[in-house]
C-alpha cells in the first residue's frame, strides 16, 4: 500500500470517511487530502468552517489570528474552541488545539505572530485556499483577493491557483463570496433520467441513470469588481428580497469601516449603533429607490434592537453559513460545478440564496 | 485584528422579533431525540445559543464511520453510548448547562412515557428512520408538545414544524415506501441485476443464521411455481414433488455443518434444478452451475460487461476492487465458518438470557458484509451478471444514506433558529402550551448542491390533514398498557376489542402507514396458532396504533351503512406479568362510551365513577391517570382534579384520548344532533371541530355529542368545514417571507 500512498486511500481512511466518500467519491477525498487552507480571523464562522474541513480530511489548515482570548470572549460561552481556561491565550492556538482532536490526520497550524498586512505573495503561495472572515476593510479584502489572483498568473503553467473566499455572519444574517479565478474549469455532470445518484435506498440499480460529463468553464471576478457597482436584481423582487437585506447590511458594514476605520462593535455600541443605523437606512433607501419598487422594504424594521442583534455572533447562523461555505470549498476542491459568486443568508426569513453579482 | 465581530458579546438576546412574552432559550427545556449526525451539531448550537436545559435520547453506540461528522465523538469513544458521550462533550464545552443523557430506544423504552415528554417545552427529532420519527410524532401529539423534525440525506435536508392541530403532523402525508421490493420469482429464479443477487444473499443469511420464526423471512430455494414456468409443469418430472426448502435442508445439515456442502447445494444443485425449468431460459441466458472444486480454480478477473460505472477510473479504495471468483469462494467459506461459530455462541447465550437466539444482519459487521458480498457475486457470476465490489454491496445491501458534516451543520443551525422562533410563541409565564400566532413560522428545506437560487428555502406551514389517523383531533386513541411479549392476539381480540370495547367483529389494521391487517373481519376461522402468538411476534411495538374498524348493517334500513372506528394505542410495559392483563389508561372514557351506547338520549351523569358491570377482572384502574382525564362535555367538565404525580413545571392535565366515530354519511347537523341512527349504535360527532379559545363557549345542544378534549383551556365545538376554514384563514394567514410582513 505504501507505494500507492498518493493514489489510493488506506482502508482506515476508507472506513473513517465512508459516508462522505459515498457522497462525493473517492477522487474528491484524495484531492481533499492534498489541500492546504488559510483561514484568517477566529470567530464562530471560521471555527465552523475549520471544524467542517478538519472533519472532511484536508491536508492542512492554518488559523491566522494574533489576538488573545479576553474575558468578554468567553463570558457568554459562545464558541466551540475557547473556554475560561484560555484567557490570554492566542485564539488561533486554542482553536487549533481543540479542533485537532477531531481529526489527527489533518495538520492544524496556528499563526499568531503575523498581522494581516504582513501577508504577501511569498506567504500566500503555500496555500490553495485563502478565506477571510468578518473583515470589513475594503482595501485589505481587495488586497488579499489580488494577491490570490496574481498567483494564478505567476503559476499559470503549473496551473496553480489560489481560490479566495470572503465571508461573514452578523446577527441573523450572513454572506459568502468566492473568487475562483478568471477561468475556473469544472466537470459538469448532467444525469440523463432520474436524479437517483445519491439515493441511498434500494434505488441503486445497475442501470444507473447515465451521466454525461462535460467540461465547462466559468469566469469569476474579484470582490472589488463585484461590489464596484450597485447590485440591481433583475429577477422578481420577491425571490431576492431576503438577500437584498443581507446585501445592504454588508455594504453598510463596509461603509461604516470606511468612515470610522473600524467595524461597529457591541463594546462601543452607544456610539456605533446610531451611526450604523443611519448608514443602514441610507443603504436601504438608495437600494429601494434604485430597484424602483414600491416601499416593500420597511426601513423601520431596523430598529435599535435589531441593529444591536446584528453586532452579535450567533452560532446557529455561523453553523449554517459555515456549512454552505465548507461545502463550496469541497466542491471547488473536487472541481465540481460551482455555485454563484455570492451566497446570502437571512435568518429572520430563514432563506439562503446563491446569487450571481456582476458575474 | 480589532476589527472582528467575534464573541465579545454583551447582548444575549438575539431578538427574533419584538416578541417579549415568549420563552427564552435560557428558561426552556428541550428534548433532542437522536445524537447522531444532526444531533451532534444540534447540541453544539443549542449550547452555544444559550439553551440551558436539554435531554438527549439515543440508542446507538459510536462507530468509526461516525467520526467524519459526529464531532462530539473521538476515536477513543468508539463502542460507547452516543447519548452519554455527547452530553459529556457538551458539558466540557459549556459547564453550566444542564444536559441529561438517556441511552435507550425511544420507541420501546418505558422510561419515555407521556410524563417524560411533558417535562420539555419543545421536542426536536434528529433521527434517521421513519419508525422512530412516527413514534415521537405520536407522543408529541399526545401531550401537545411542539415538535421540530429535522433530517438530512446527502446534500439535502429539512426542518419541519409540527404543532398539534395547527400544522401537518409527520403522518399527515403518506411517506413514500422506504425500500424497493422485488418480485419473489426474480430473486429466487431469474435474477438479472446485481441488486437481485444481493437481496437473495441477504435472504440466504437469514435462512442460515437469522430468525426462523420471522414470517417475512423469504425462502431462497428455486421456486417451481414461477408463473413463467407454468406451461412446463407437465413435461417436468421434478415438479411433481416438493423440493426441500433451503431452511429445512439447513436444519437437517446443522449437525455436520459443512460450508463446502452448502456451497454445492446453493451454487450447483439448486442451479441445476433451475435449469430444468426450461421455459425460464427461452429468452434468458441460462445460469451455469459451478461446483466448489471448480470454482476454486477460477482465478482470472471476471470481466464486467459494458456500461458498468467505475471502469474508466481506477478504484481508489481496496473495497472498490472487484475480486476473482476464487477469492469470493474463499470469502464465502471463511465467512460461513465465522458466522456459524457466532451463531452457535448466540444460541448458547440465548438459552440463559433474554437475548435472541439468532443473528441479525448488520452492514457494519465485516463477516456479515463479506458473506453477502461473496454469495451475491457467486450468484451473479452464475447468472452472467456484473459483479459488485464490497464497497458498493455495502451501499446497496445496507441502505446506506450518505452523510456529511456540512449538510448536518446547516440543518442543525436552521433547527436552532426554528427552535428559538417556536419558543418565542410559547407563553412565557404560563404552564399551558397553547401557541400564540404561528404565522411567522415556516418549514425549511435545504439543498446545498443547488448551483443557483434557493439553497435554503422557507415554505409556509401546511394545515393538518383532517383525515390523518394520527393527528385529526377527534380521533385520539384509547391507550392500553400491556406487556407485548405476553399479551396474545387472542386476548387482544376477544378480551380487549370484543368484550371490553364491545365491538363485534372488526377489522384490525396496523396504522403505521403499512396498512397491514392484523385481523380481518372476513376471516371466518381464525388460525388458532396465529391467535396464540404474542403481539411482539407481529412486530408491534410500543406506541403502535391499531385501527379497529367495523361496519354495521342496519337491517331495517339498508341505506344506513355505518362505520365504527376505535383507535387503540398499545403501550408496552414490563411491569405487567400476567399474560392476559391489560390496563386501559383512559378507562373512564370507555365507561362514558358505554353509557352513551346504552342510551343515546339519556343525559350523561355528572359523576364519572359509574360502576360498570362489564368491568373485566383483569382491568386495573390507574388512579394517576384518572386524574389526568379531562373531559369536556359541552360546558361541563368532569374530574379535573389537580395533577399531582406530575410535579414539574408542566402541570397541565394529561388528556384523554378516545374517540369513536361514525362515517360522514350519517346525517349530522352542525348543532350536534343526529338523526336516523339505530338505537344500538353510539355516535359521536366527528365532524371537524376547531379549538375555540373562548372558555365560556356554551352549546345549546344537549345530548348527542361528547367531545373529549385535550386542552384545559380549550373547549371544543363541532363546526362545519367551511366554518373551520374561515376561522383558520382568519387566525393564521401564512406568508413565506417574514421580512415582508
Amino acid at each position: 500500500m505504501n507505494s500507492n500512498q498518493t493514489s489510493m486511500l488506506t482502508d482506515e481512511e476508507a472506513t473513517l470517511y465512508d459516508r462522505q466518500i459515498r457522497l462525493w467519491g473517492a477522487d474528491a477525498q484524495l484531492k481533499l487530502r492534498q489541500t492546504r487552507l488559510l483561514l484568517i480571523n477566529v470567530n464562530s464562522l471560521s471555527i465552523e468552517v475549520c471544524k467542517n474541513l478538519c472533519l472532511a480530511g484536508v491536508a492542512s489548515i492554518t488559523v491566522f489570528d494574533n489576538t488573545r482570548v479576553t474575558l468578554d470572549d468567553i463570558k457568554e460561552n459562545l464558541t466551540l474552541t475557547m473556554s475560561s481556561t484560555d484567557i490570554n491565550e492566542f485564539k488561533s492556538v486554542c482553536t487549533c488545539r481543540t479542533l485537532q482532536q477531531l481529526n489527527p490526520r489533518v495538520q492544524l497550524i496556528a499563526e499568531s505572530n503575523m498581522t494581516i498586512d504582513q501577508i504577501d505573495e511569498k506567504y500566500i503561495e503555500q496555500f490553495n485556499y485563502v478565506c477571510l472572515f468578518n473583515y470589513y476593510d475594503f482595501s485589505i479584502i481587495s488586497h488579499i483577493n489580488k494577491l490570490c489572483r496574481e498567483q494564478q498568473h505567476i503559476d499559470e503553467n503549473e496551473k496553480k491557483q489560489i481560490y479566495f473566499f470572503c465571508a461573514a455572519t452578523f446577527g441573523l444574517y450572513g454572506f459568502v463570496f468566492k473568487d475562483l479565478g478568471d477561468k475556473y474549469d469544472y466537470l459538469s455532470e448532467n444525469s440523463v433520467g432520474s436524479e437517483s445518484l445519491i439515493k441511498g435506498e434500494g434505488g441503486n440499480e445497475t442501470k444507473k441513470s447515465e451521466k454525461i460529463t462535460t467540461k465547462s468553464t466559468r469566469n469569476f471576478i474579484t470582490f472589488d469588481k463585484a461590489l464596484s457597482t450597485e447590485w440591481k436584481p433583475n429577477r422578481r423582487q420577491a425571490t431576492t428580497r431576503s438577500a437584498i437585506i443581507t446585501y445592504n447590511l454588508l455594504r453598510a458594514l463596509l461603509t461604516f469601516y470606511e468612515q470610522y476605520h473600524r467595524a461597529p462593535a457591541l463594546v462601543t455600541q452607544d456610539v456605533d449603533v446610531p451611526n450604523f443605523m443611519k448608514i443602514i437606512h441610507e443603504k436601504i433607501t438608495s437600494s429601494t429607490a434604485a430597484a424602483s419598487s414600491s416601499n416593500s422594504i420597511d426601513t423601520e424594521e431596523f430598529n435599535e434592537e435589531l441593529v444591536k442583534d446584528i453586532l452579535t455572533d450567533n452560532n446557529a447562523v455561523a453553523s449554517i453559513v459555515g456549512g454552505i461555505m465548507s461545502h463550496d470549498i469541497v466542491k471547488a476542491i473536487s472541481k465540481q460545478e460551482p455555485k454563484d459568486n455570492f451566497f446570502f443568508f437571512n435568518g429572520l426569513a430563514c432563506v439562503g440564496l446563491s446569487i450571481p453579482i456582476a458575474c | 485584528m480589532a476589527t472582528t465581530f467575534d464573541s465579545s458579546s454583551i447582548n444575549n438576546n438575539c431578538n427574533l422579533s419584538n416578541n417579549t412574552i415568549g420563552k427564552l432559550p435560557e428558561e426552556s427545556s428541550v428534548l433532542v431525540v437522536g445524537a447522531g449526525g444532526i444531533g451532534c451539531e444540534l447540541l453544539k448550537s443549542l449550547a452555544l445559543c444559550r439553551f440551558r436545559s436539554i435531554g438527549v435520547i439515543d440508542l446507538d453506540t459510536i462507530e468509526v464511520s461516525n467520526l467524519n461528522r459526529q464531532f462530539l465523538f473521538r476515536r477513543e469513544h468508539v463502542g460507547q453510548p452516543k447519548a452519554t458521550v455527547a452530553c459529556d462533550s457538551i458539558r466540557r464545552l459549556c459547564p453550566s448547562i444542564h444536559i441529561e443523557p438517556f441511552h435507550g430506544d425511544v420507541i420501546t423504552d418505558s422510561r419515555f412515557d407521556v410524563s417524560f415528554y411533558k417535562q420539555y417545552d419543545l421536542v426536536i427529532n434528529a433521527l434517521d428512520n421513519v419508525q422512530a420519527r412516527q413514534h415521537v410524532n405520536r407522543m408529541c401529539l399526545l401531550c401537545s408538545r411542539p415538535l421540530i423534525d429535522s433530517g438530512s440525506t446527502g446534500y439535502n435536508g429539512q426542518a419541519t414544524l409540527i404543532f398539534k392541530g395547527r400544522t401537518q403532523c409527520y403522518d399527515c402525508i403518506e411517506k413514500p415506501k422506504q425500500q424497493r421490493t422485488y418480485a419473489v420469482c426474480t430473486i429466487r429464479n431469474t435474477p438479472s441485476q446485481p441488486i437481485h443477487c444481493i437481496v437473495w444473499a441477504k435472504f440466504l443469511y437469514n435462512q442460515l443464521f437469522g430468525d426462523n420464526e420471522d414470517p417475512n423471512n423469504e425462502d431462497v430455494t428455486p421456486d417451481a411455481d414461477d408463473p413463467e414456468n407454468v406451461n412446463n409443469e407437465q413435461d417436468n418430472p421434478i415438479n411433481g414433488h416438493h423440493r426441500v426448502s433451503t431452511r429445512d435442508w439447513i436444519h437437517s445439515e446443522m449437525e455436520k455443518f459443512d460450508p463446502k456442502r452448502i456451497f454445492n447445494k446453493l451454487f450447483f444443485d439448486d442451479i441445476n434444478y433451475l435449469t430444468t425449468m426450461k421455459n425460464l431460459w427461452e429468452k434468458r441466458r441460462q445460469p451455469i452451475p459451478i461446483e466448489y472444486e471448480k470454482a476454486c480454480q477460477i482465478k482470472e478477473y471476471h470481466q464486467n460487461g459494458q456500461g458498468d460505472h467505475g471502469q474508466s477510473t481506477m478504484p481508489k479504495l481496496n473495497d472498490q476492487r472487484i475480486q476473482t471468483i476464487s477469492d469470493y469462494v474463499q470469502m464465502f467459506i471463511d465467512s460461513v465458518n465465522e458466522l456459524k461459530q457466532r451463531s452457535d455462541k448466540q444460541r448458547q447465550i440465548a438459552s440463559t438470557s433474554k437475548e435472541p437466539s439468532f443473528l441479525v444482519w448488520d452492514k457494519n459487521d465485516d463477516a456479515d458484509l463479506r458473506f453477502v458480498t461473496a454469495s451475491a457475486n457467486l450468484r451473479a457470476y452464475i447468472f452472467g451478471i456484473n459483479l459488485t465490489s464490497k464497497f458498493d454491496v455495502k451501499s446497496m445491501a445496507g441502505n446506506i444514506i450518505p452523510a456529511v458534516a456540512t449538510t448536518n451543520a446547516i440543518v442543525a443551525g436552521i433547527t436552532v433558529l426554528q427552535a428559538r422562533k417556536v419558543l418565542s410563541i410559547l407563553p412565557r409565564l404560563s404552564t399551558d402550551h397553547t401557541l400564540t400566532s404561528i404565522k411567522h413560522l415556516t418549514n425549511v428545506f435545504v439543498s446545498t448542491d443547488r448551483k443557483t437560487g434557493g439553497i435554503i428555502q422557507s415554505i409556509p406551514l401546511e394545515e393538518p390533514n383532517s383525515s390523518c389517523i394520527q393527528c385529526s383531533d377527534l380521533e385520539q386513541p384509547v391507550r392500553v398498557r400491556i406487556n407485548m411479549s405476553l399479551f396474545t392476539l387472542y386476548s387482544l381480540y376477544e378480551r380487549l376489542i370484543r368484550k371490553h370495547l364491545k365491538m363485534n367483529k372488526p377489522d384490525v389494521i396496523i396504522a403505521d402507514g403499512s396498512g397491514r391487517i392484523l385481523i380481518s373481519a372476513d376471516d371466518d376461522d381464525e388460525d388458532e396458532q396465529m391467535m396464540l402468538k404474542t403481539l411482539d411476534q407481529f412486530k408491534l411495538i410500543n406506541g403502535t396504533i391499531l385501527l379497529c374498524e367495523e361496519e354495521y348493517d342496519d337491517e331495517t334500513n339498508e341505506a344506513l351503512l355505518q362505520h365504527m372506528k376505535i383507535k387503540l394505542m398499545l403501550e408496552h410495559t414490563d411491569t405487567i406479568t400476567d399474560k392476559d392483563e391489560y390496563i386501559i389508561v383512559d378507562d373512564q372514557v370507555i365507561g362514558e362510551i358505554k353509557q352513551i351506547k346504552q342510551s343515546l338520549k339519556r343525559k350523561l351523569s355528572d359523576h364519572d365513577d359509574d360502576d360498570d358491570d362489564d368491568d373485566d377482572d383483569h382491568i386495573q384502574h390507574l388512579d394517576d391517570y384518572q386524574n389526568e382525564v379531562n373531559i369536556v362535555k359541552r360546558t361541563k367538565r368532569l374530574s379535573t382534579t389537580p395533577n399531582e404525580h406530575n410535579t414539574n413545571i408542566n402541570t397541565g392535565p394529561i388528556h384523554t384520548s378516545f374517540v369513536m366515530l361514525v362515517d360522514d354519511e350519517v346525517p349530522v347537523h352542525t348543532n350536534g344532533h343526529h338523526e336516523g341512527t339505530s338505537k344500538d349504535d353510539f355516535i359521536i360527532n366527528t365532524k371537524k371541530h376547531k379549538q375555540n379559545n373562548d372558555d365560556n363557549f356554551v352549546s345549546n345542544d344537549s345530548n348527542s355529542c361528547v367531545i373529549l378534549d385535550d386542552d384545559d383551556k380549550t373547549n371544543s365545538k363541532p363546526v362545519t368545514n367551511t366554518e373551520q376554514n374561515a376561522n383558520v384563514a382568519d387566525d393564521d394567514c401564512y406568508c413565506v417571507d417574514i421580512a415582508d410582513s
